[in-house]
């Protein structure tokens, strides 16, 4: 596999690096915002992990800037990697499309094991549920990540964006946790509420026809959240 | 209230009604008195006429009484007697004659029955007088108009034949006499004609006559003007004298009452003048004494009327003689100086609550219902830099204009006893975040305020905060990439020590070490930064050859340069430079410009340290091949917090210390600093220290 590690550290962005190859991955560095979108272009990387404060130039300040980009045209899972802890920047990192945001100071083997897992889920071939999911009029392919909406429109998923579905729409009718679906997604011990909230609201704003009135996915506050609850 | 037409001046009601009431006086006296005068005069007049025609009564009885004397006598005369027996009837005659002019008659008749009659006097026919049986009346002769009074008496019986000796004397001159005598005028009435009158110059008409009989059977009471007839320019009153009935002759007695009804008028004149007098006299003091009543009455309620305007300077001081009048002023002088007496309270109250508000750096403002500012005290207006007088009245959503995104200042109060942090734009465009407490209040007077609200800028405030928060969080994040190093290389070390190499081992320790040292530069930075902010910055100065200086920080930053591929030229220093510097300090202005060079170089790029000598002084410079400061930027450059505002994210990371701290440092040591473009492009970044000995080139 493999990995563009983008950071202007020279130092973290070694260790990450060496991190990487020791478990038998390729890894190249990008130092600025410009020779990340271009290594990112020319070397086709399977797996991007992102700094946010970078020396930037006009269109790309920052790993904000390059997640968004990178977005536009690409499924590409990225891994933001900062120090920025701020419940603000890792919503705005999750809304840029990451897949997920490790804080520095990281652990090399906590970083591995995100990595993996975000890997699995992009690499997902229909693990539990191979065949179509159908509800309501809409349908969802777990394997292409593509949803048909009752409208006729049909829209990509990312891993994360498509897990979330996945769940909800198998247990369709229930209630499940925040918790549950915080371990579903991000695996147990990462997550948290509020990158829920944020995974939710981007899935709705691309299968709803009205995302403020939501019909398909439904909150119940306190409780968690339901695919087209019956009541 | 009464309606305005309705409201009379009180002196003209007085005036009025003093008039009115003389007016009633005067008419109530002076009515009856003329009307008591008039019948008193005509009563007068009755009386009198009364008298006068009794008067008349007896004259005329005693006339007749004379008459029959005179005849008596003339019957007895021996003459007579013996002319009748000689039957000389010529001789008789001129006897009767010369009697009749002796005893003053206009007649003497003889008559004798069955025989010659003899009348003597008026050639008169004799037959009338002789044939009548009355002993005594009045006759009219044929032979004259003339009324005559007669008397007839009997001859003595023995003389045969009978005779009879008539006297008799003319109505005119009785009548002329008893004018003599009682001064009235005499109307002799035969068959309702007025036949004779004892004043010749009287004359009357026929209708005049018949006026004069049917005024004097007219009531006594009758006013004398109304009952009394104009007969030849004189007034007369009359009354009716019946003589003789049967021959239908009446006496009519008439008084000229000129005279009285001269003196009557005189008196109701003078009555109708002494009453106009009296009222003129009653009005005058009524107007008089109106002045006196309602002149300080109109004063005082011009002083009333200052009183509203509120003017209490001026005293009341109104003369009365008017003891209700002169208590009521009293009492409102009292009142002007109790009222002034408080109104100078209230005022030295409010000047002293003004005061209070105005030097409170708070601003208290109010705001009507509508939102208007009914009150603004001398902080607002510093606060909101506008001058008070024109935000008076205004909308205070006028006047603090909501800031980008916000809903009108008005739709962000607080509740009552609340706080709250609102962002505006004042009118002069600058923002400003307010503190805002509010009260609700219900005003002593009027409805015009019911909210006060108290304003407090806390811009300042909360850039301070906000300042304080970026830095907590940029020191932070530059902890946390030191640290990040620390943590990654020393877990990969324990976790595959068994199986690295040593040139895996050495790289994880070199990275190991980096993050030492750049978490060793910032603390410096920190704990200098502290001092600094804290006031006990100090600076040791000793003399240090310049040499050692310069070795320390290359060895220290060499790693770093090493691992980011830069090249690092620095000069050898050949001769010996002492300069006054702490050594620790100085060396870390080093480190910490040649780590802001690392952090803005370009990949493969090259870094300079050069030195020269420069009055007196060391001239040291750190040149770079990075973007650049811009120009404008440069001033604020070594200032703490400061960043240079560019796309660059990294250069945030310095938290704005490193230079600040560089600054510190070398203007402690009697040194500047600066920065200038480099000619190969970049930055070059000098400072100065001064020299501890003779220096040689």
């Amino acid at each position: 596999m493999k990995v563009l590690v983008v950071d202007d550290d020279r130092v973290l962005a070694d260790l990450v690096v060496f991190t990487l190859r020791r478990a038998g991955n390729e890894a190249i560095i990008a130092n600025d915002s410009v020779s990340a979108i271009r290594r990112w272009t020319d070397d086709k990387p399977n797996l991007i992990i992102l700094d946010i404060n970078l020396p930037g130039s006009p269109g790309l300040e920052d790993g904000f800037a390059i997640c968004k980009h990178i977005r536009t045209g690409s499924n590409t899972p990225i891994i933001l990697l900062t120090v920025r802890a701020e419940e603000a920047d890792i919503v705005r990192g999750l809304e840029a499309g990451a897949d997920d945001y490790v804080l520095k100071p990281f652990s090399p083997r906590q970083l591995m094991a995100r990595v993996q897992a975000v890997m699995r889920r992009f690499n997902v071939t229909g693990t539990s549920h191979s065949a179509k999911l159908s509800v309501d009029g809409l349908d969802f392919n777990p394997k292409l990540r593509e949803v048909s909406l009752a409208s006729g429109s049909s829209k990509s998923l990312t891993p994360l964006e498509s897990q979330l579905l996945e769940s909800l729409m198998i247990n369709a009718g229930q209630v499940l946790t925040s918790d549950d679906l915080i371990s579903d997604i991000w695996g147990a011990g990462s997550g948290s509420s509020e990158m829920l909230r944020q995974l939710v609201r981007r899935l709705r704003s691309k299968i709803e026809t009205d995302p403020t009135n939501p019909y398909y996915i439904q909150n119940l506050p306190g409780l968690g959240y339901a695919f087209r609850l019956k009541r | 209230m009464f309606q305005k037409n309705r409201l009379r001046r009180l002196r003209s009601q007085l005036v009025l009604a003093f008039l009115l009431s003389s007016l009633g006086i005067g008419v109530a006296l002076g009515l009856p008195a003329i009307l008591l005068i008039n019948r008193q005069a005509s009563s007068q007049t009755q009386l009198f006429l009364d008298q006068a025609t009794s008067t008349t009564r007896v004259f005329l009885a005693s006339e007749q009484s004379d008459l029959q004397n005179l005849a008596l006598l003339i019957s007895q005369r021996p003459t007579l007697t013996r002319l009748l027996a000689e039957q000389d009837l010529a001789a008789l005659e001129g006897y009767l004659d010369t009697l009749r002019d002796s005893v003053d008659l206009d007649l003497i008749l003889v008559c004798a029955e069955g025989k010659e009659v003899k009348g003597l006097g008026e050639n008169i026919s004799m037959s009338e007088l002789c044939q009548a049986n009355a002993a005594s009346g009045y006759a009219i002769l044929s032979s004259n108009d003339d009324l005559y009074l007669h008397t007839a008496v009997d001859l003595e019986a023995s003389e045969q034949p009978a005779y009879k000796v008539v006297a008799g004397k003319r109505m005119s001159r009785v009548l002329t006499d008893l004018q003599k005598e009682t001064g009235l005028v005499y109307f002799l009435v035969l068959q309702d004609q007025v036949i004779r009158s004892s004043d010749a110059s009287i004359n009357t008409t026929p209708v005049e006559a018949a006026q004069l009989q049917e005024q004097s059977n007219q009531p006594a009471n009758l006013s004398l003007e109304r009952k009394a007839l104009s007969l030849n320019n004189h007034e007369y009153v009359s009354t009716v004298l019946p003589l003789d009935t049967s021959l239908n002759i009446e006496l009519i007695s008439a008084l000229n009452v000129d005279n009285q009804i001269a003196i009557q008028q005189n008196l109701v004149r003078t009555l109708t003048a002494a009453l106009f007098i009296i009222i003129l006299i009653a009005f005058g003091l009524g107007v008089w004494q109106s002045q006196r009543i309602s002149l300080p009455i109109a004063n005082l309620a011009d002083t009333a009327v200052k009183f509203r305007q509120g003017n209490l300077d001026s005293p009341v001081s109104i003369q009365s003689s008017v003891s209700e009048i002169s208590q009521l002023a009293n009492t409102l002088e009292d009142a002007r100086v109790a009222l002034q007496h408080s109104m100078e309270q209230l005022q030295a109250e409010k000047t002293w609550i003004e005061h209070l508000l105005n030097s409170i750096v708070e601003g208290i403002f109010t705001l009507d219902t509508q939102n208007r500012i009914t009150f603004a005290s001398a902080g607002v207006g510093k606060i909101i830099e506008h001058e008070l007088e024109q935000i008076i009245g205004r909308k205070v959503d006028d006047i603090l204009l909501p800031a980008e995104g916000e809903v009108a200042f008005s739709g962000q109060l607080p509740s009552t006893g609340q706080q709250r942090r609102v962002s505006v734009k004042l009118m002069n465009g600058k923002e400003r975040l307010l503190s805002i407490s509010k009260a609700d209040f219900v005003p002593p007077v009027a409805s015009d305020a019911n909210r006060a609200l108290v304003i407090r800028d806390v811009s300042n405030e909360e850039y301070v905060h906000r300042l304080l928060g970026d830095f907590m969080a940029n020191i932070t994040h530059e902890f946390r990439t030191p640290l990040a190093a620390l943590e990654a290389s020393s877990e990969l070390l324990l976790d595959n020590l068994q199986n690295l190499s040593q040139a895996e081992i050495k790289e994880l320790l070199v990275s190991l070490n980096l993050g030492i040292i750049n978490l060793q530069t910032l603390i410096d930075n920190l704990i200098e930064a502290a001092s600094i902010e804290a006031g006990r910055f100090k600076v040791s100065l000793q003399p240090v050859p310049f040499d050692v200086i310069l070795k320390e920080a290359q060895d220290i930053i060499q790693p770093l340069v090493e691992k980011y591929s830069l090249k690092l030229i620095a000069p050898v220093v050949t001769e010996s430079i002492n300069v006054l510097a702490d050594r620790r300090r100085t060396v870390q202005i080093l480190v910490n410009l040649l780590s802001n060079a690392i952090k803005h170089s370009p990949d493969d790029g090259l870094i300079r340290i050069n030195y020269f000598i420069v009055d007196e002084k060391l001239r040291v410079e750190v040149t770079d091949e990075g973007g650049g400061v811009p120009f404008d930027q440069r001033n604020n450059l070594f200032r703490r917090f400061s960043h240079v505002d560019t796309s660059n994210e990294r250069a945030r990371q310095g938290a704005g210390l490193g230079l600040s701290v560089v600054k510190a440092i070398v203007e402690a040591q009697q040194g500047e600093v600066g920065i200038a473009d480099s000619p190969e492009g970049g930055n070059s970044f000098w400072f100065t220290l001064p020299l501890a000995n003779e220096a040689r080139r």
